[in-house]
């Protein structure tokens, strides 16, 4: 991104040329990996043509003519927003989200919506009603989810920049599978306003690329405080990526148990890196790992519960077309809107909000999330980053775990911990596994992200690995 | 079922049921865990409720919103009629 | 064996609060719109739009607290309630229901007969309106407006204090005084500013458990509260002399029929899921903003009453009648201001002006006679420039007329007779005219006295001052 911005400015080519070049990549491989649900071939044009027009004058946005494609999730005014589901598989919202908003105004040129699990929920971008996202290194394996789109069409070259959602993993994870970087911001960092909900108390939007700078440079984008976001935080603490030469990093050897073998000696290897780079590790502990997935899974399916009970096919989204009254055409309507993962996730919600299962599950839920943050908060009066691994194995095939919720629930095992603990992460790219990208995660107390950028942009002035590409030309030809 | 206004086939019923099975299973691992004493936490991020300045602001086109509406008439969102009045 | 029936009343009663905009939104509160034009994309709930907190319905709410002497939460917290209704446009209510941001209070109940009742305030909580099903304007379907959806709310709960349906009524009615006193309702009963929820039980008298209870739903009169409450209590009491069992239900009053009728099955689910709405954080309620909450408010009527006691000389009941509601005391304040004599405006507010209004179906906050205009006449009566009758007549022109009390009583020469001379002339003149009925004042029947006394007011147009005239007959005649 940096190059391309050094392109444009020297007018190497317009920025309609730019656009025109990852729409053609767009046309020429996104329909065998399905990483787009919309693409805005006349919006994107027709913006950069201003921009072209205007060269020299009033460009002075950071991000001025720089493609980037929107998580589906999203909301642009008059441009479907789908959230990858049949029950809003033609809503058009009229309004666009604050993140949309910001990064139009930083200059941004949109080129469209990025595929997605349906409604945030999943991990393997299977359960989209726009089909599957393939992984761009092995189209017979997932590109994660729940930002597989986002992930995919980065790192196939479809677009230099992609907004994405995380919610217990859903940015880290399809990174780390599809081999670029992604942050997950600290809650309260980026506004929600705008954004599909899938669960509040967790959802945050955050920036995909390839490297860590570029990151970097679309959060500066999208990020800061949101009046119409209550829980948006007014913080003072700065983004900007922090050069430290002697941080303390936390290694939290504990948690590498069922870590694929492979993926540890990634691991091993960046901290190696690190230690090189002058920095000092250390030995943390992260408690309750385990029960973090089980609460994580209980707190956002009590939240998406309730949160997708607005979906009612009144006011927009799916109705169904004939019902006998009210009750069967809120029936018929949800059933026929929404798929089986998230019906899955609203029984379960709805049960664990009950009378009688309240406290069992909803509570104890919150108690664990309590425990999981303060272990992280203790963490963090001894290290400065935590330096993690982001998925259990490399890119899964298609198909192989969909049958298997708990497995596949198991697969933010690394992810999950964080999100309950509302901190900043950073997944990129630390090594391949049989020719698959691995990630690894830098980890940083709340609002330390310049922390978290700093030493992920140190990391990659060192290593190449974010400097992969999978060769497209080669398997689809172009 | 009716708390979450779903209506599943046999076979999504059956499914999920098996799968409710054992996503409740898997809930239960959180048994593990020592809670006792322990506050729940709604938030990880220590942050307070803000409040809005209590400014109306009249920008609604209600044209705009109705678009996108499955039903409408004059003006209201229509539904099925309603014969238990709430 | 005959049993006395004791009734058990709590209520809940629904303030609409007058904010400019909606509790969560920006939107502007307005009565009355065209359908679906005051819901912007927060009341709709469109995807991705998220909940902002009104700080004046957090000032209003504290507002109420601290005038019932309640406890303000330092920290309270928002809750979803849950359930499919197709005028709750997110599928939730946003509601407080473990932590209201007010706690216990008190507040004093004036009834008709002239007590005084304390009635404790369970506590009261912020919410949001839901929008109107309309499912009489379309033959096929339920026309749903969400011009209300997200109208702030206070919901005020009672303790089961009432003992009658009057009580009841009274007890709703000083919640209106009072929030209309704190200007944070418009009070407009008609168009549902204010709507009263009654749980009603009866028991054995003497018994200090409670029976079960049955809610009744959505009462928007004083009136139709004690009726509805009344007939409640009539209909458990009679299920339960003919050896039935109250169940515990929802009910709904019908005015027209004057009964109440079960809304059994109508409820769409029992399990509202309350959770902690995570759209929304912790609402810290500091001792600032509490302070200035309070600066801000007018005298609440307890002050009052106790300044009208101390400043005025009046009696704890009638200052506590002078205090019911914030249009009575404000009439009552600028009519002492304009140097009326407290306890002779007191009469007259709580006397005279009180019994037209009720005449012409009118209030407080409507009386056709300005403070001006009562003071000038209660200063006419104190220094005797009009007598009581006459005053009465000044009334009933100034109560459809804004001329001043003075010119009334200059126009129609109405000043009382002052000067004795004139007076003595006018008596004798009427002693000469009616020797009979001297003949029989003198013979012992003094009775007639009160005769003459009326002859010479006629005579005097009732400029007279007839307790004068008394004395004057008397010492002329000898008795």
């Amino acid at each position: 991104m940096q190059e391309l911005r050094r392109d444009l400015h020297d007018r190497k080519y317009s920025a309609t040329e730019l656009a025109q070049f990852y729409l053609d990549r767009i046309s020429a491989f996104n329909d065998r990996i399905n990483c787009f649900i919309t693409v805005d071939e006349e919006g994107c044009l027709e913006r950069a043509a201003e921009f072209d027009s205007q060269f020299g004058s009033s460009t002075t946005q950071p991000l001025c003519g720089i493609p980037i494609a929107h998580k589906d999730l999203f909301c642009t005014a008059g441009l479907p927003t789908t959230c990858a589901s049949n029950m809003l598989k033609s809503f058009i919202a009229p309004y666009d989200a604050t993140v949309v908003k910001r990064t139009f105004d930083k200059g941004t040129v949109s080129l469209g919506k990025t595929n997605m699990d349906e409604f945030a929920m999943g991990s393997s971008n299977e359960t989209s009603f726009f089909g599957p996202v393939r992984n761009p290194w092995n189209l017979n394996r997932v590109p994660g989810g729940s930002s597989g789109g986002a992930a995919a069409a980065v790192a196939s070259g479809m677009t230099p920049l992609a907004t994405g959602s995380d919610t217990g993993g859903s940015i880290r994870q399809p990174a780390s599978l599809c081999g670029v970087t992604g942050l997950k911001p600290t809650y309260g960092r980026v506004s929600r306003f705008g954004m599909i909900a899938f669960a509040s108390s967790l959802d945050q939007g955050g920036p995909m690329a390839h490297s860590a700078i570029d990151v970097y440079e679309l959060l500066a984008a999208m990020e800061g405080h949101d009046p119409l976001d209550s829980t948006s935080a007014d913080v003072s603490k700065t983004i900007l990526p922090e050069s430290n030469q002697s941080l303390v990093i936390g290694y939290p050897e504990a948690i590498f148990d069922g870590l694929d073998k492979n993926i540890a000696g990634c691991i091993e290897e960046a901290r190696a890196e690190f230690e090189a780079l002058g920095h000092t590790i250390k030995s943390v502990e992260l408690p309750h790992v385990e029960a973090a997935i089980a609460a994580y899974y209980v707190l956002s399916s009590a939240e998406a519960s309730t949160n997708l009970a607005r979906y009612d096919g009144v006011r927009y989204g799916h109705r169904a077309a004939e019902s006998e009254d009210l009750i069967d055409m809120y029936c018929k309507s949800r059933t026929e809107g929404f798929g089986l993962e998230v019906k899955r996730r609203i029984l379960t919600g709805t049960y664990s909000l009950s009378v009688g299962y309240f406290d069992a599950y909803y509570l104890k839920a919150q108690k664990i999330r309590r425990l999981v943050r303060d272990g992280f908060l203790t963490a963090f009066e001894n290290v400065d980053l935590i330096l993690a691994p982001v998925t259990p194995s490399p890119a899964f095939e298609i198909a192989s775990l969909n049958k298997q919720p708990i497995e596949m629930y198991r697969q933010d095992l690394y992810t999950i911990p964080v999100s309950l603990a509302g901190l900043p992460a950073l997944s990129l790219p630390c090594g391949f596994v049989d020719g698959l990208p691995v990630g690894m995660q830098l980890i940083g107390p709340h609002f330390a992200e310049g922390a978290v950028l700093g030493g992920g942009i140190a990391f990659q002035n060192v290593t190449d690995w974010h400097d992969q590409h999978p060769a497209l030309e080669a398997t689809l030809g172009s | 079922m009716a708390l979450s206004q779903l209506a599943l086939d046999t076979e999504d019923k059956q499914k999920l049921s098996l799968d409710l099975d054992a996503i409740i299973h898997f809930i239960e691992m959180m048994n593990q865990v020592d809670t006792d004493g322990v506050e729940p936490l709604a938030h990880a991020v220590d942050l307070e409720q803000p409040l809005r300045e209590d400014r109306a602001i009249d920008e609604i086109d209600r044209g705009v919103f109705q678009s996108i509406a499955p039903k409408t008439a004059d003006g209201f969102y229509l539904v099925p009629k309603v014969l238990d009045q709430h | 064996m005959n049993t006395t029936w004791e009734p058990v009343i709590g209520i809940e009663i629904h303030v609409q609060l007058a904010t400019e905009s909606k509790i969560f939104s920006s939107t502007p509160v307005e009565f009355g719109a065209e359908p679906n034009v005051r819901a912007n994309l927060v009341d709709l709930a469109m995807p991705g739009a998220l909940p902002v907190l009104n700080e004046e319905a957090v000032a209003m709410a504290v507002k109420f607290g601290l005038a019932i002497g309640a406890e303000i939460s330092e920290t309270c917290i928002f809750d979803r309630k849950n359930y499919f209704y197709p005028d709750l446009p997110k599928g939730y209510q946003i509601s407080q229901f473990e932590s209201p941001i007010v706690g216990r209070g008190q507040l004093s109940v004036f009834l008709d007969d002239g007590s005084v009742r304390e009635i404790s305030i369970t506590r009261a909580h912020l919410e949001e309106d839901a929008g109107k099903s309309i499912h009489d304007r379309f033959r096929q379907h339920t026309g749903i407006d969400l011009n209300r959806a997200g109208t702030p709310l206070l919901e005020v709960v009672t303790e089961p204090d009432m003992r009658s349906a009057a009580e009841a009524a009274a007890c709703f009615r000083q919640l209106h005084a009072l929030v209309r006193w704190l200007d944070i309702c418009d009070g407009n009963l008609a168009e549902g500013s204010m709507r009263c929820d009654a749980n009603v039980s009866v028991r054995p008298a003497g018994d200090t458990g409670f029976g079960e209870r049955t809610e009744i739903k959505n009462i928007n009169s004083f009136r139709f509260v004690e009726r509805a409450v009344n007939y409640e209590i009539k209909r458990q009491i009679d299920i339960l002399e003919h050896g039935g069992e109250i169940v515990r239900e929802t009910r709904q009053y019908d005015a027209t029929r004057d009964m109440t009728f079960s809304m059994r099955g109508k409820e769409l689910s029992d399990d509202y899921r309350y959770f902690p709405d995570p759209d929304l954080l912790p609402l810290r309620i500091t001792k600032s903003f509490r302070d200035s909450v309070r600066a801000s408010m007018p005298e609440l009527p307890r002050q009052m009453l106790d300044r009208f006691v101390a400043d005025f000389g009046i009696d704890r009941e009638v200052a506590a009648r002078l205090t019911s509601n914030r249009e009575i005391a404000t009439y009552f304040e600028s009519t002492v201001a304009l140097g009326a004599a407290p306890l002779l405006s007191a009469n007259w507010i709580l006397g005279d002006v009180a019994a037209a209004l009720n005449r012409d179906e009118r209030d407080y906050s409507d009386v056709p006679v300005s403070a001006q205009q009562l003071a000038d006449l209660v200063k006419r009566l104190e220094d005797q420039t009009l007598s009581s009758n006459l005053a009465k007549d000044v009334f009933d022109t100034i109560w459809s007329s804004d001329e001043s009390v003075d010119e009334i009583i200059d126009r129609r020469g109405l000043r009382q007779l002052s000067d004795a001379d004139e007076l003595s002339d006018l008596v004798q003149s009427v002693v000469t005219a009616h020797p009979e009925q001297v003949e029989q004042i003198r013979g012992g029947a003094t009775k007639v006295v009160g005769f003459l006394v009326g002859q010479v007011m006629k005579a005097s147009h009732g400029r007279a001052d007839p307790r004068q005239v008394n004395g004057l007959l008397k010492r002329m005649l000898n008795i």
